[in-house]
């Protein structure tokens, strides 16, 4: 999946695996990677500016906490009352658009 | 690239509480990373090289973090007019001040007979010699047991009463949300923003109340607020941040201002990459009793400055250096034209300009030191200026 594809859904992609649990970055890309069969596969580099700026803008909160292995700690997002809401709103937009496009190219609705 | 090296390049551009928070998030991304990578079977340096491949560019990072956190120009420098005013402010509020107290333990007239004689019955030459100068300093053994009953040698410093702290912090306007019902440590439940992390800190109770080891205090602050904040006097600081001043420490257990700074400019050093310290850094704080014989480093400057010398004595001595022993921080106020930097009495020590310097002499088995001005104006922020090496001087002693 090329960049610019990711980009456009990113967010999406964020707080719909936050509301299945509280996740840090690493298990952030592994569960992305495993739910869409390694068709996206993101960086690190990709997902902590998009994180922070979900988290100014109130979408999700972020709390440090050490690992059982020990080490420096991780920071834990969970998706808030606000990012639940927002996610709805970018369900439904992304579902319009897609039935859109659909509409034009044809093929299963 | 090292790990450190990506971390001060990725955050490059922030500032404050957001950098150190990015740091941290990023070191704790790359610790997980090396982690998984060495279940894989990947050697540890192999594991590091990796997790910095799947990072990607520390350039970018930057880039982008700055997109989302950087306030503009204007404000920036709004902010750092408030910063200054702060600084300067001079109607400041008295708030009653923050009690300290020993654990029992480190004070326990029974320990400190075990203490004090198990120091005598050590056999080695060189350590009886090095104790009977260190008795006839604390004018005998009764001396040496009367110091060590005043906290002089208490592993774990003198310690803050955690109400008293909570009370004065809420005096002086500093929010926090903080949770002591947990009986072994006070939980920071983060900011309503998200800006505070959410951390805990030991705490241990004294007759029935509960304390916070003081070596936590800078972490503690720097944890709770981005006010800037300041310690003033050598013993029972005053703590300025805002317009409030809160006394810190008592007349039972007295608190060393530069006890406090060591360990916290050593816990900076783990998210704060512009802190010119090896990430493991051992603190040497005044409750170690000295050699009276070891040498001192003449500095320049007045004397009350606060000067910091890292060196790696304990390093070369130990024949270590693949095990990576740590370098050892001491924090010392200039006192008539010196500060102590050793226990040892060898005055055979290298004075270097930098750090990587000191890291060249120790990979050649060189003892050497490297010394630092410390600027305590802002605590939130300490920062560390090298000495030129032909500006100190090592002084032995009779």
């Amino acid at each position: 999946m090329d960049a610019q594809q990711l980009k456009g859904h990113l967010d999406l992609l964020l707080l719909a695996t936050l509301d299945t649990g509280p996740r840090y970055g690493g298990q952030i890309i592994a569960d992305v990677q495993a739910s869409t069969d390694g068709y996206f596969s993101m960086r690190e580099g990709t997902l902590y500016p998009a994180l922070h700026r979900l988290e100014k803008q109130g979408f999700i909160h972020g709390e440090f906490q050490t690992l059982p292995r020990g080490g420096s700690p991780v920071k834990v997002y969970t998706l808030t009352p606000t990012g639940k809401t927002e996610l709805t709103a970018q369900r439904e937009k992304y579902d319009r658009f897609t039935r859109a496009v659909r509409g034009v190219i044809g093929g299963p609705a | 690239m090292t790990r450190d090296r990506f971390i001060r390049h990725a955050t490059r551009g922030l500032w404050g509480v957001r950098k150190r928070d990015a740091a941290l998030e990023l070191r704790g991304a790359i610790e997980d990373k090396i982690y998984r990578h060495q279940l894989c079977g990947l050697s540890e340096r192999e594991a590091e090289q990796a997790a910095l491949r799947d990072l990607g560019s520390p350039h970018a990072i930057a880039r982008d973090l700055n997109r989302v956190h950087t306030a503009p120009a204007a404000l920036r420098a709004t902010l750092l007019l408030g910063v200054a005013g702060l600084l300067s402010m001079q109607a400041v509020a008295q708030i009653p001040a923050v009690g300290s107290a020993f654990m029992p333990n480190d004070v326990d007239i029974q320990q400190c007979d075990v203490v004090t004689g198990q120091a005598m019955a050590d056999r080695s030459p060189a350590m009886r010699a090095r104790m009977d100068r260190l008795l006839a300093q604390a004018g005998g053994m009764a001396g040496l047991r009367e110091q060590c009953r005043a906290g002089a040698f208490a592993t774990l410093g003198p310690l803050l009463n955690v109400a008293d702290l909570l009370t004065a912090l809420k005096a002086a306007q500093v929010p926090v949300n903080a949770d002591a019902s947990a009986s072994s440590a006070l939980l920071l439940k983060g900011g309503s923003t998200g800006s505070i992390p959410q951390v805990s800190f030991q705490t241990q109770t004294i007759g029935g109340q509960r304390y916070l080891p003081g070596m936590f205090l800078i972490t503690f602050l720097q944890t709770v607020t981005t006010q800037p904040f300041t310690l003033t006097g050598q013993t029972n600081p005053v703590l300025t941040i805002g317009s409030a001043r809160i006394p810190i420490g008592s007349a039972r257990a007295p608190v060393q201002t530069v006890d406090v700074l060591v360990r916290g400019l050593s816990a900076a050093r783990r998210t704060d990459t512009s802190l010119p310290l090896p990430v493991n850094v051992m603190p040497m704080t005044t409750t170690l009793p000295i050699d009276p014989a070891a040498p001192q480093l003449a500095v320049p400057g007045t004397d009350g400055e606060v000067f910091a010398v890292v060196q790696n004595i304990l390093r070369i001595n130990e024949d270590r250096r693949d095990a990576d022993a740590p370098e050892t921080l001491w924090v010392r106020a200039r006192q008539n034209g010196r500060i102590a930097f050793t226990d040892e009495l060898t005055p055979d020590i290298r004075l270097v300009n930098s750090q990587e310097e000191l890291d060249q002499a120790t990979a050649r088995g060189v003892k050497a030191a490297v010394v630092y001005r410390v600027n305590t104006a802002n605590l939130q922020h300490p920062a560390m200026t090298p000495v030129p090496a032909m500006q100190v001087r090592v002084v032995t002693r009779p």
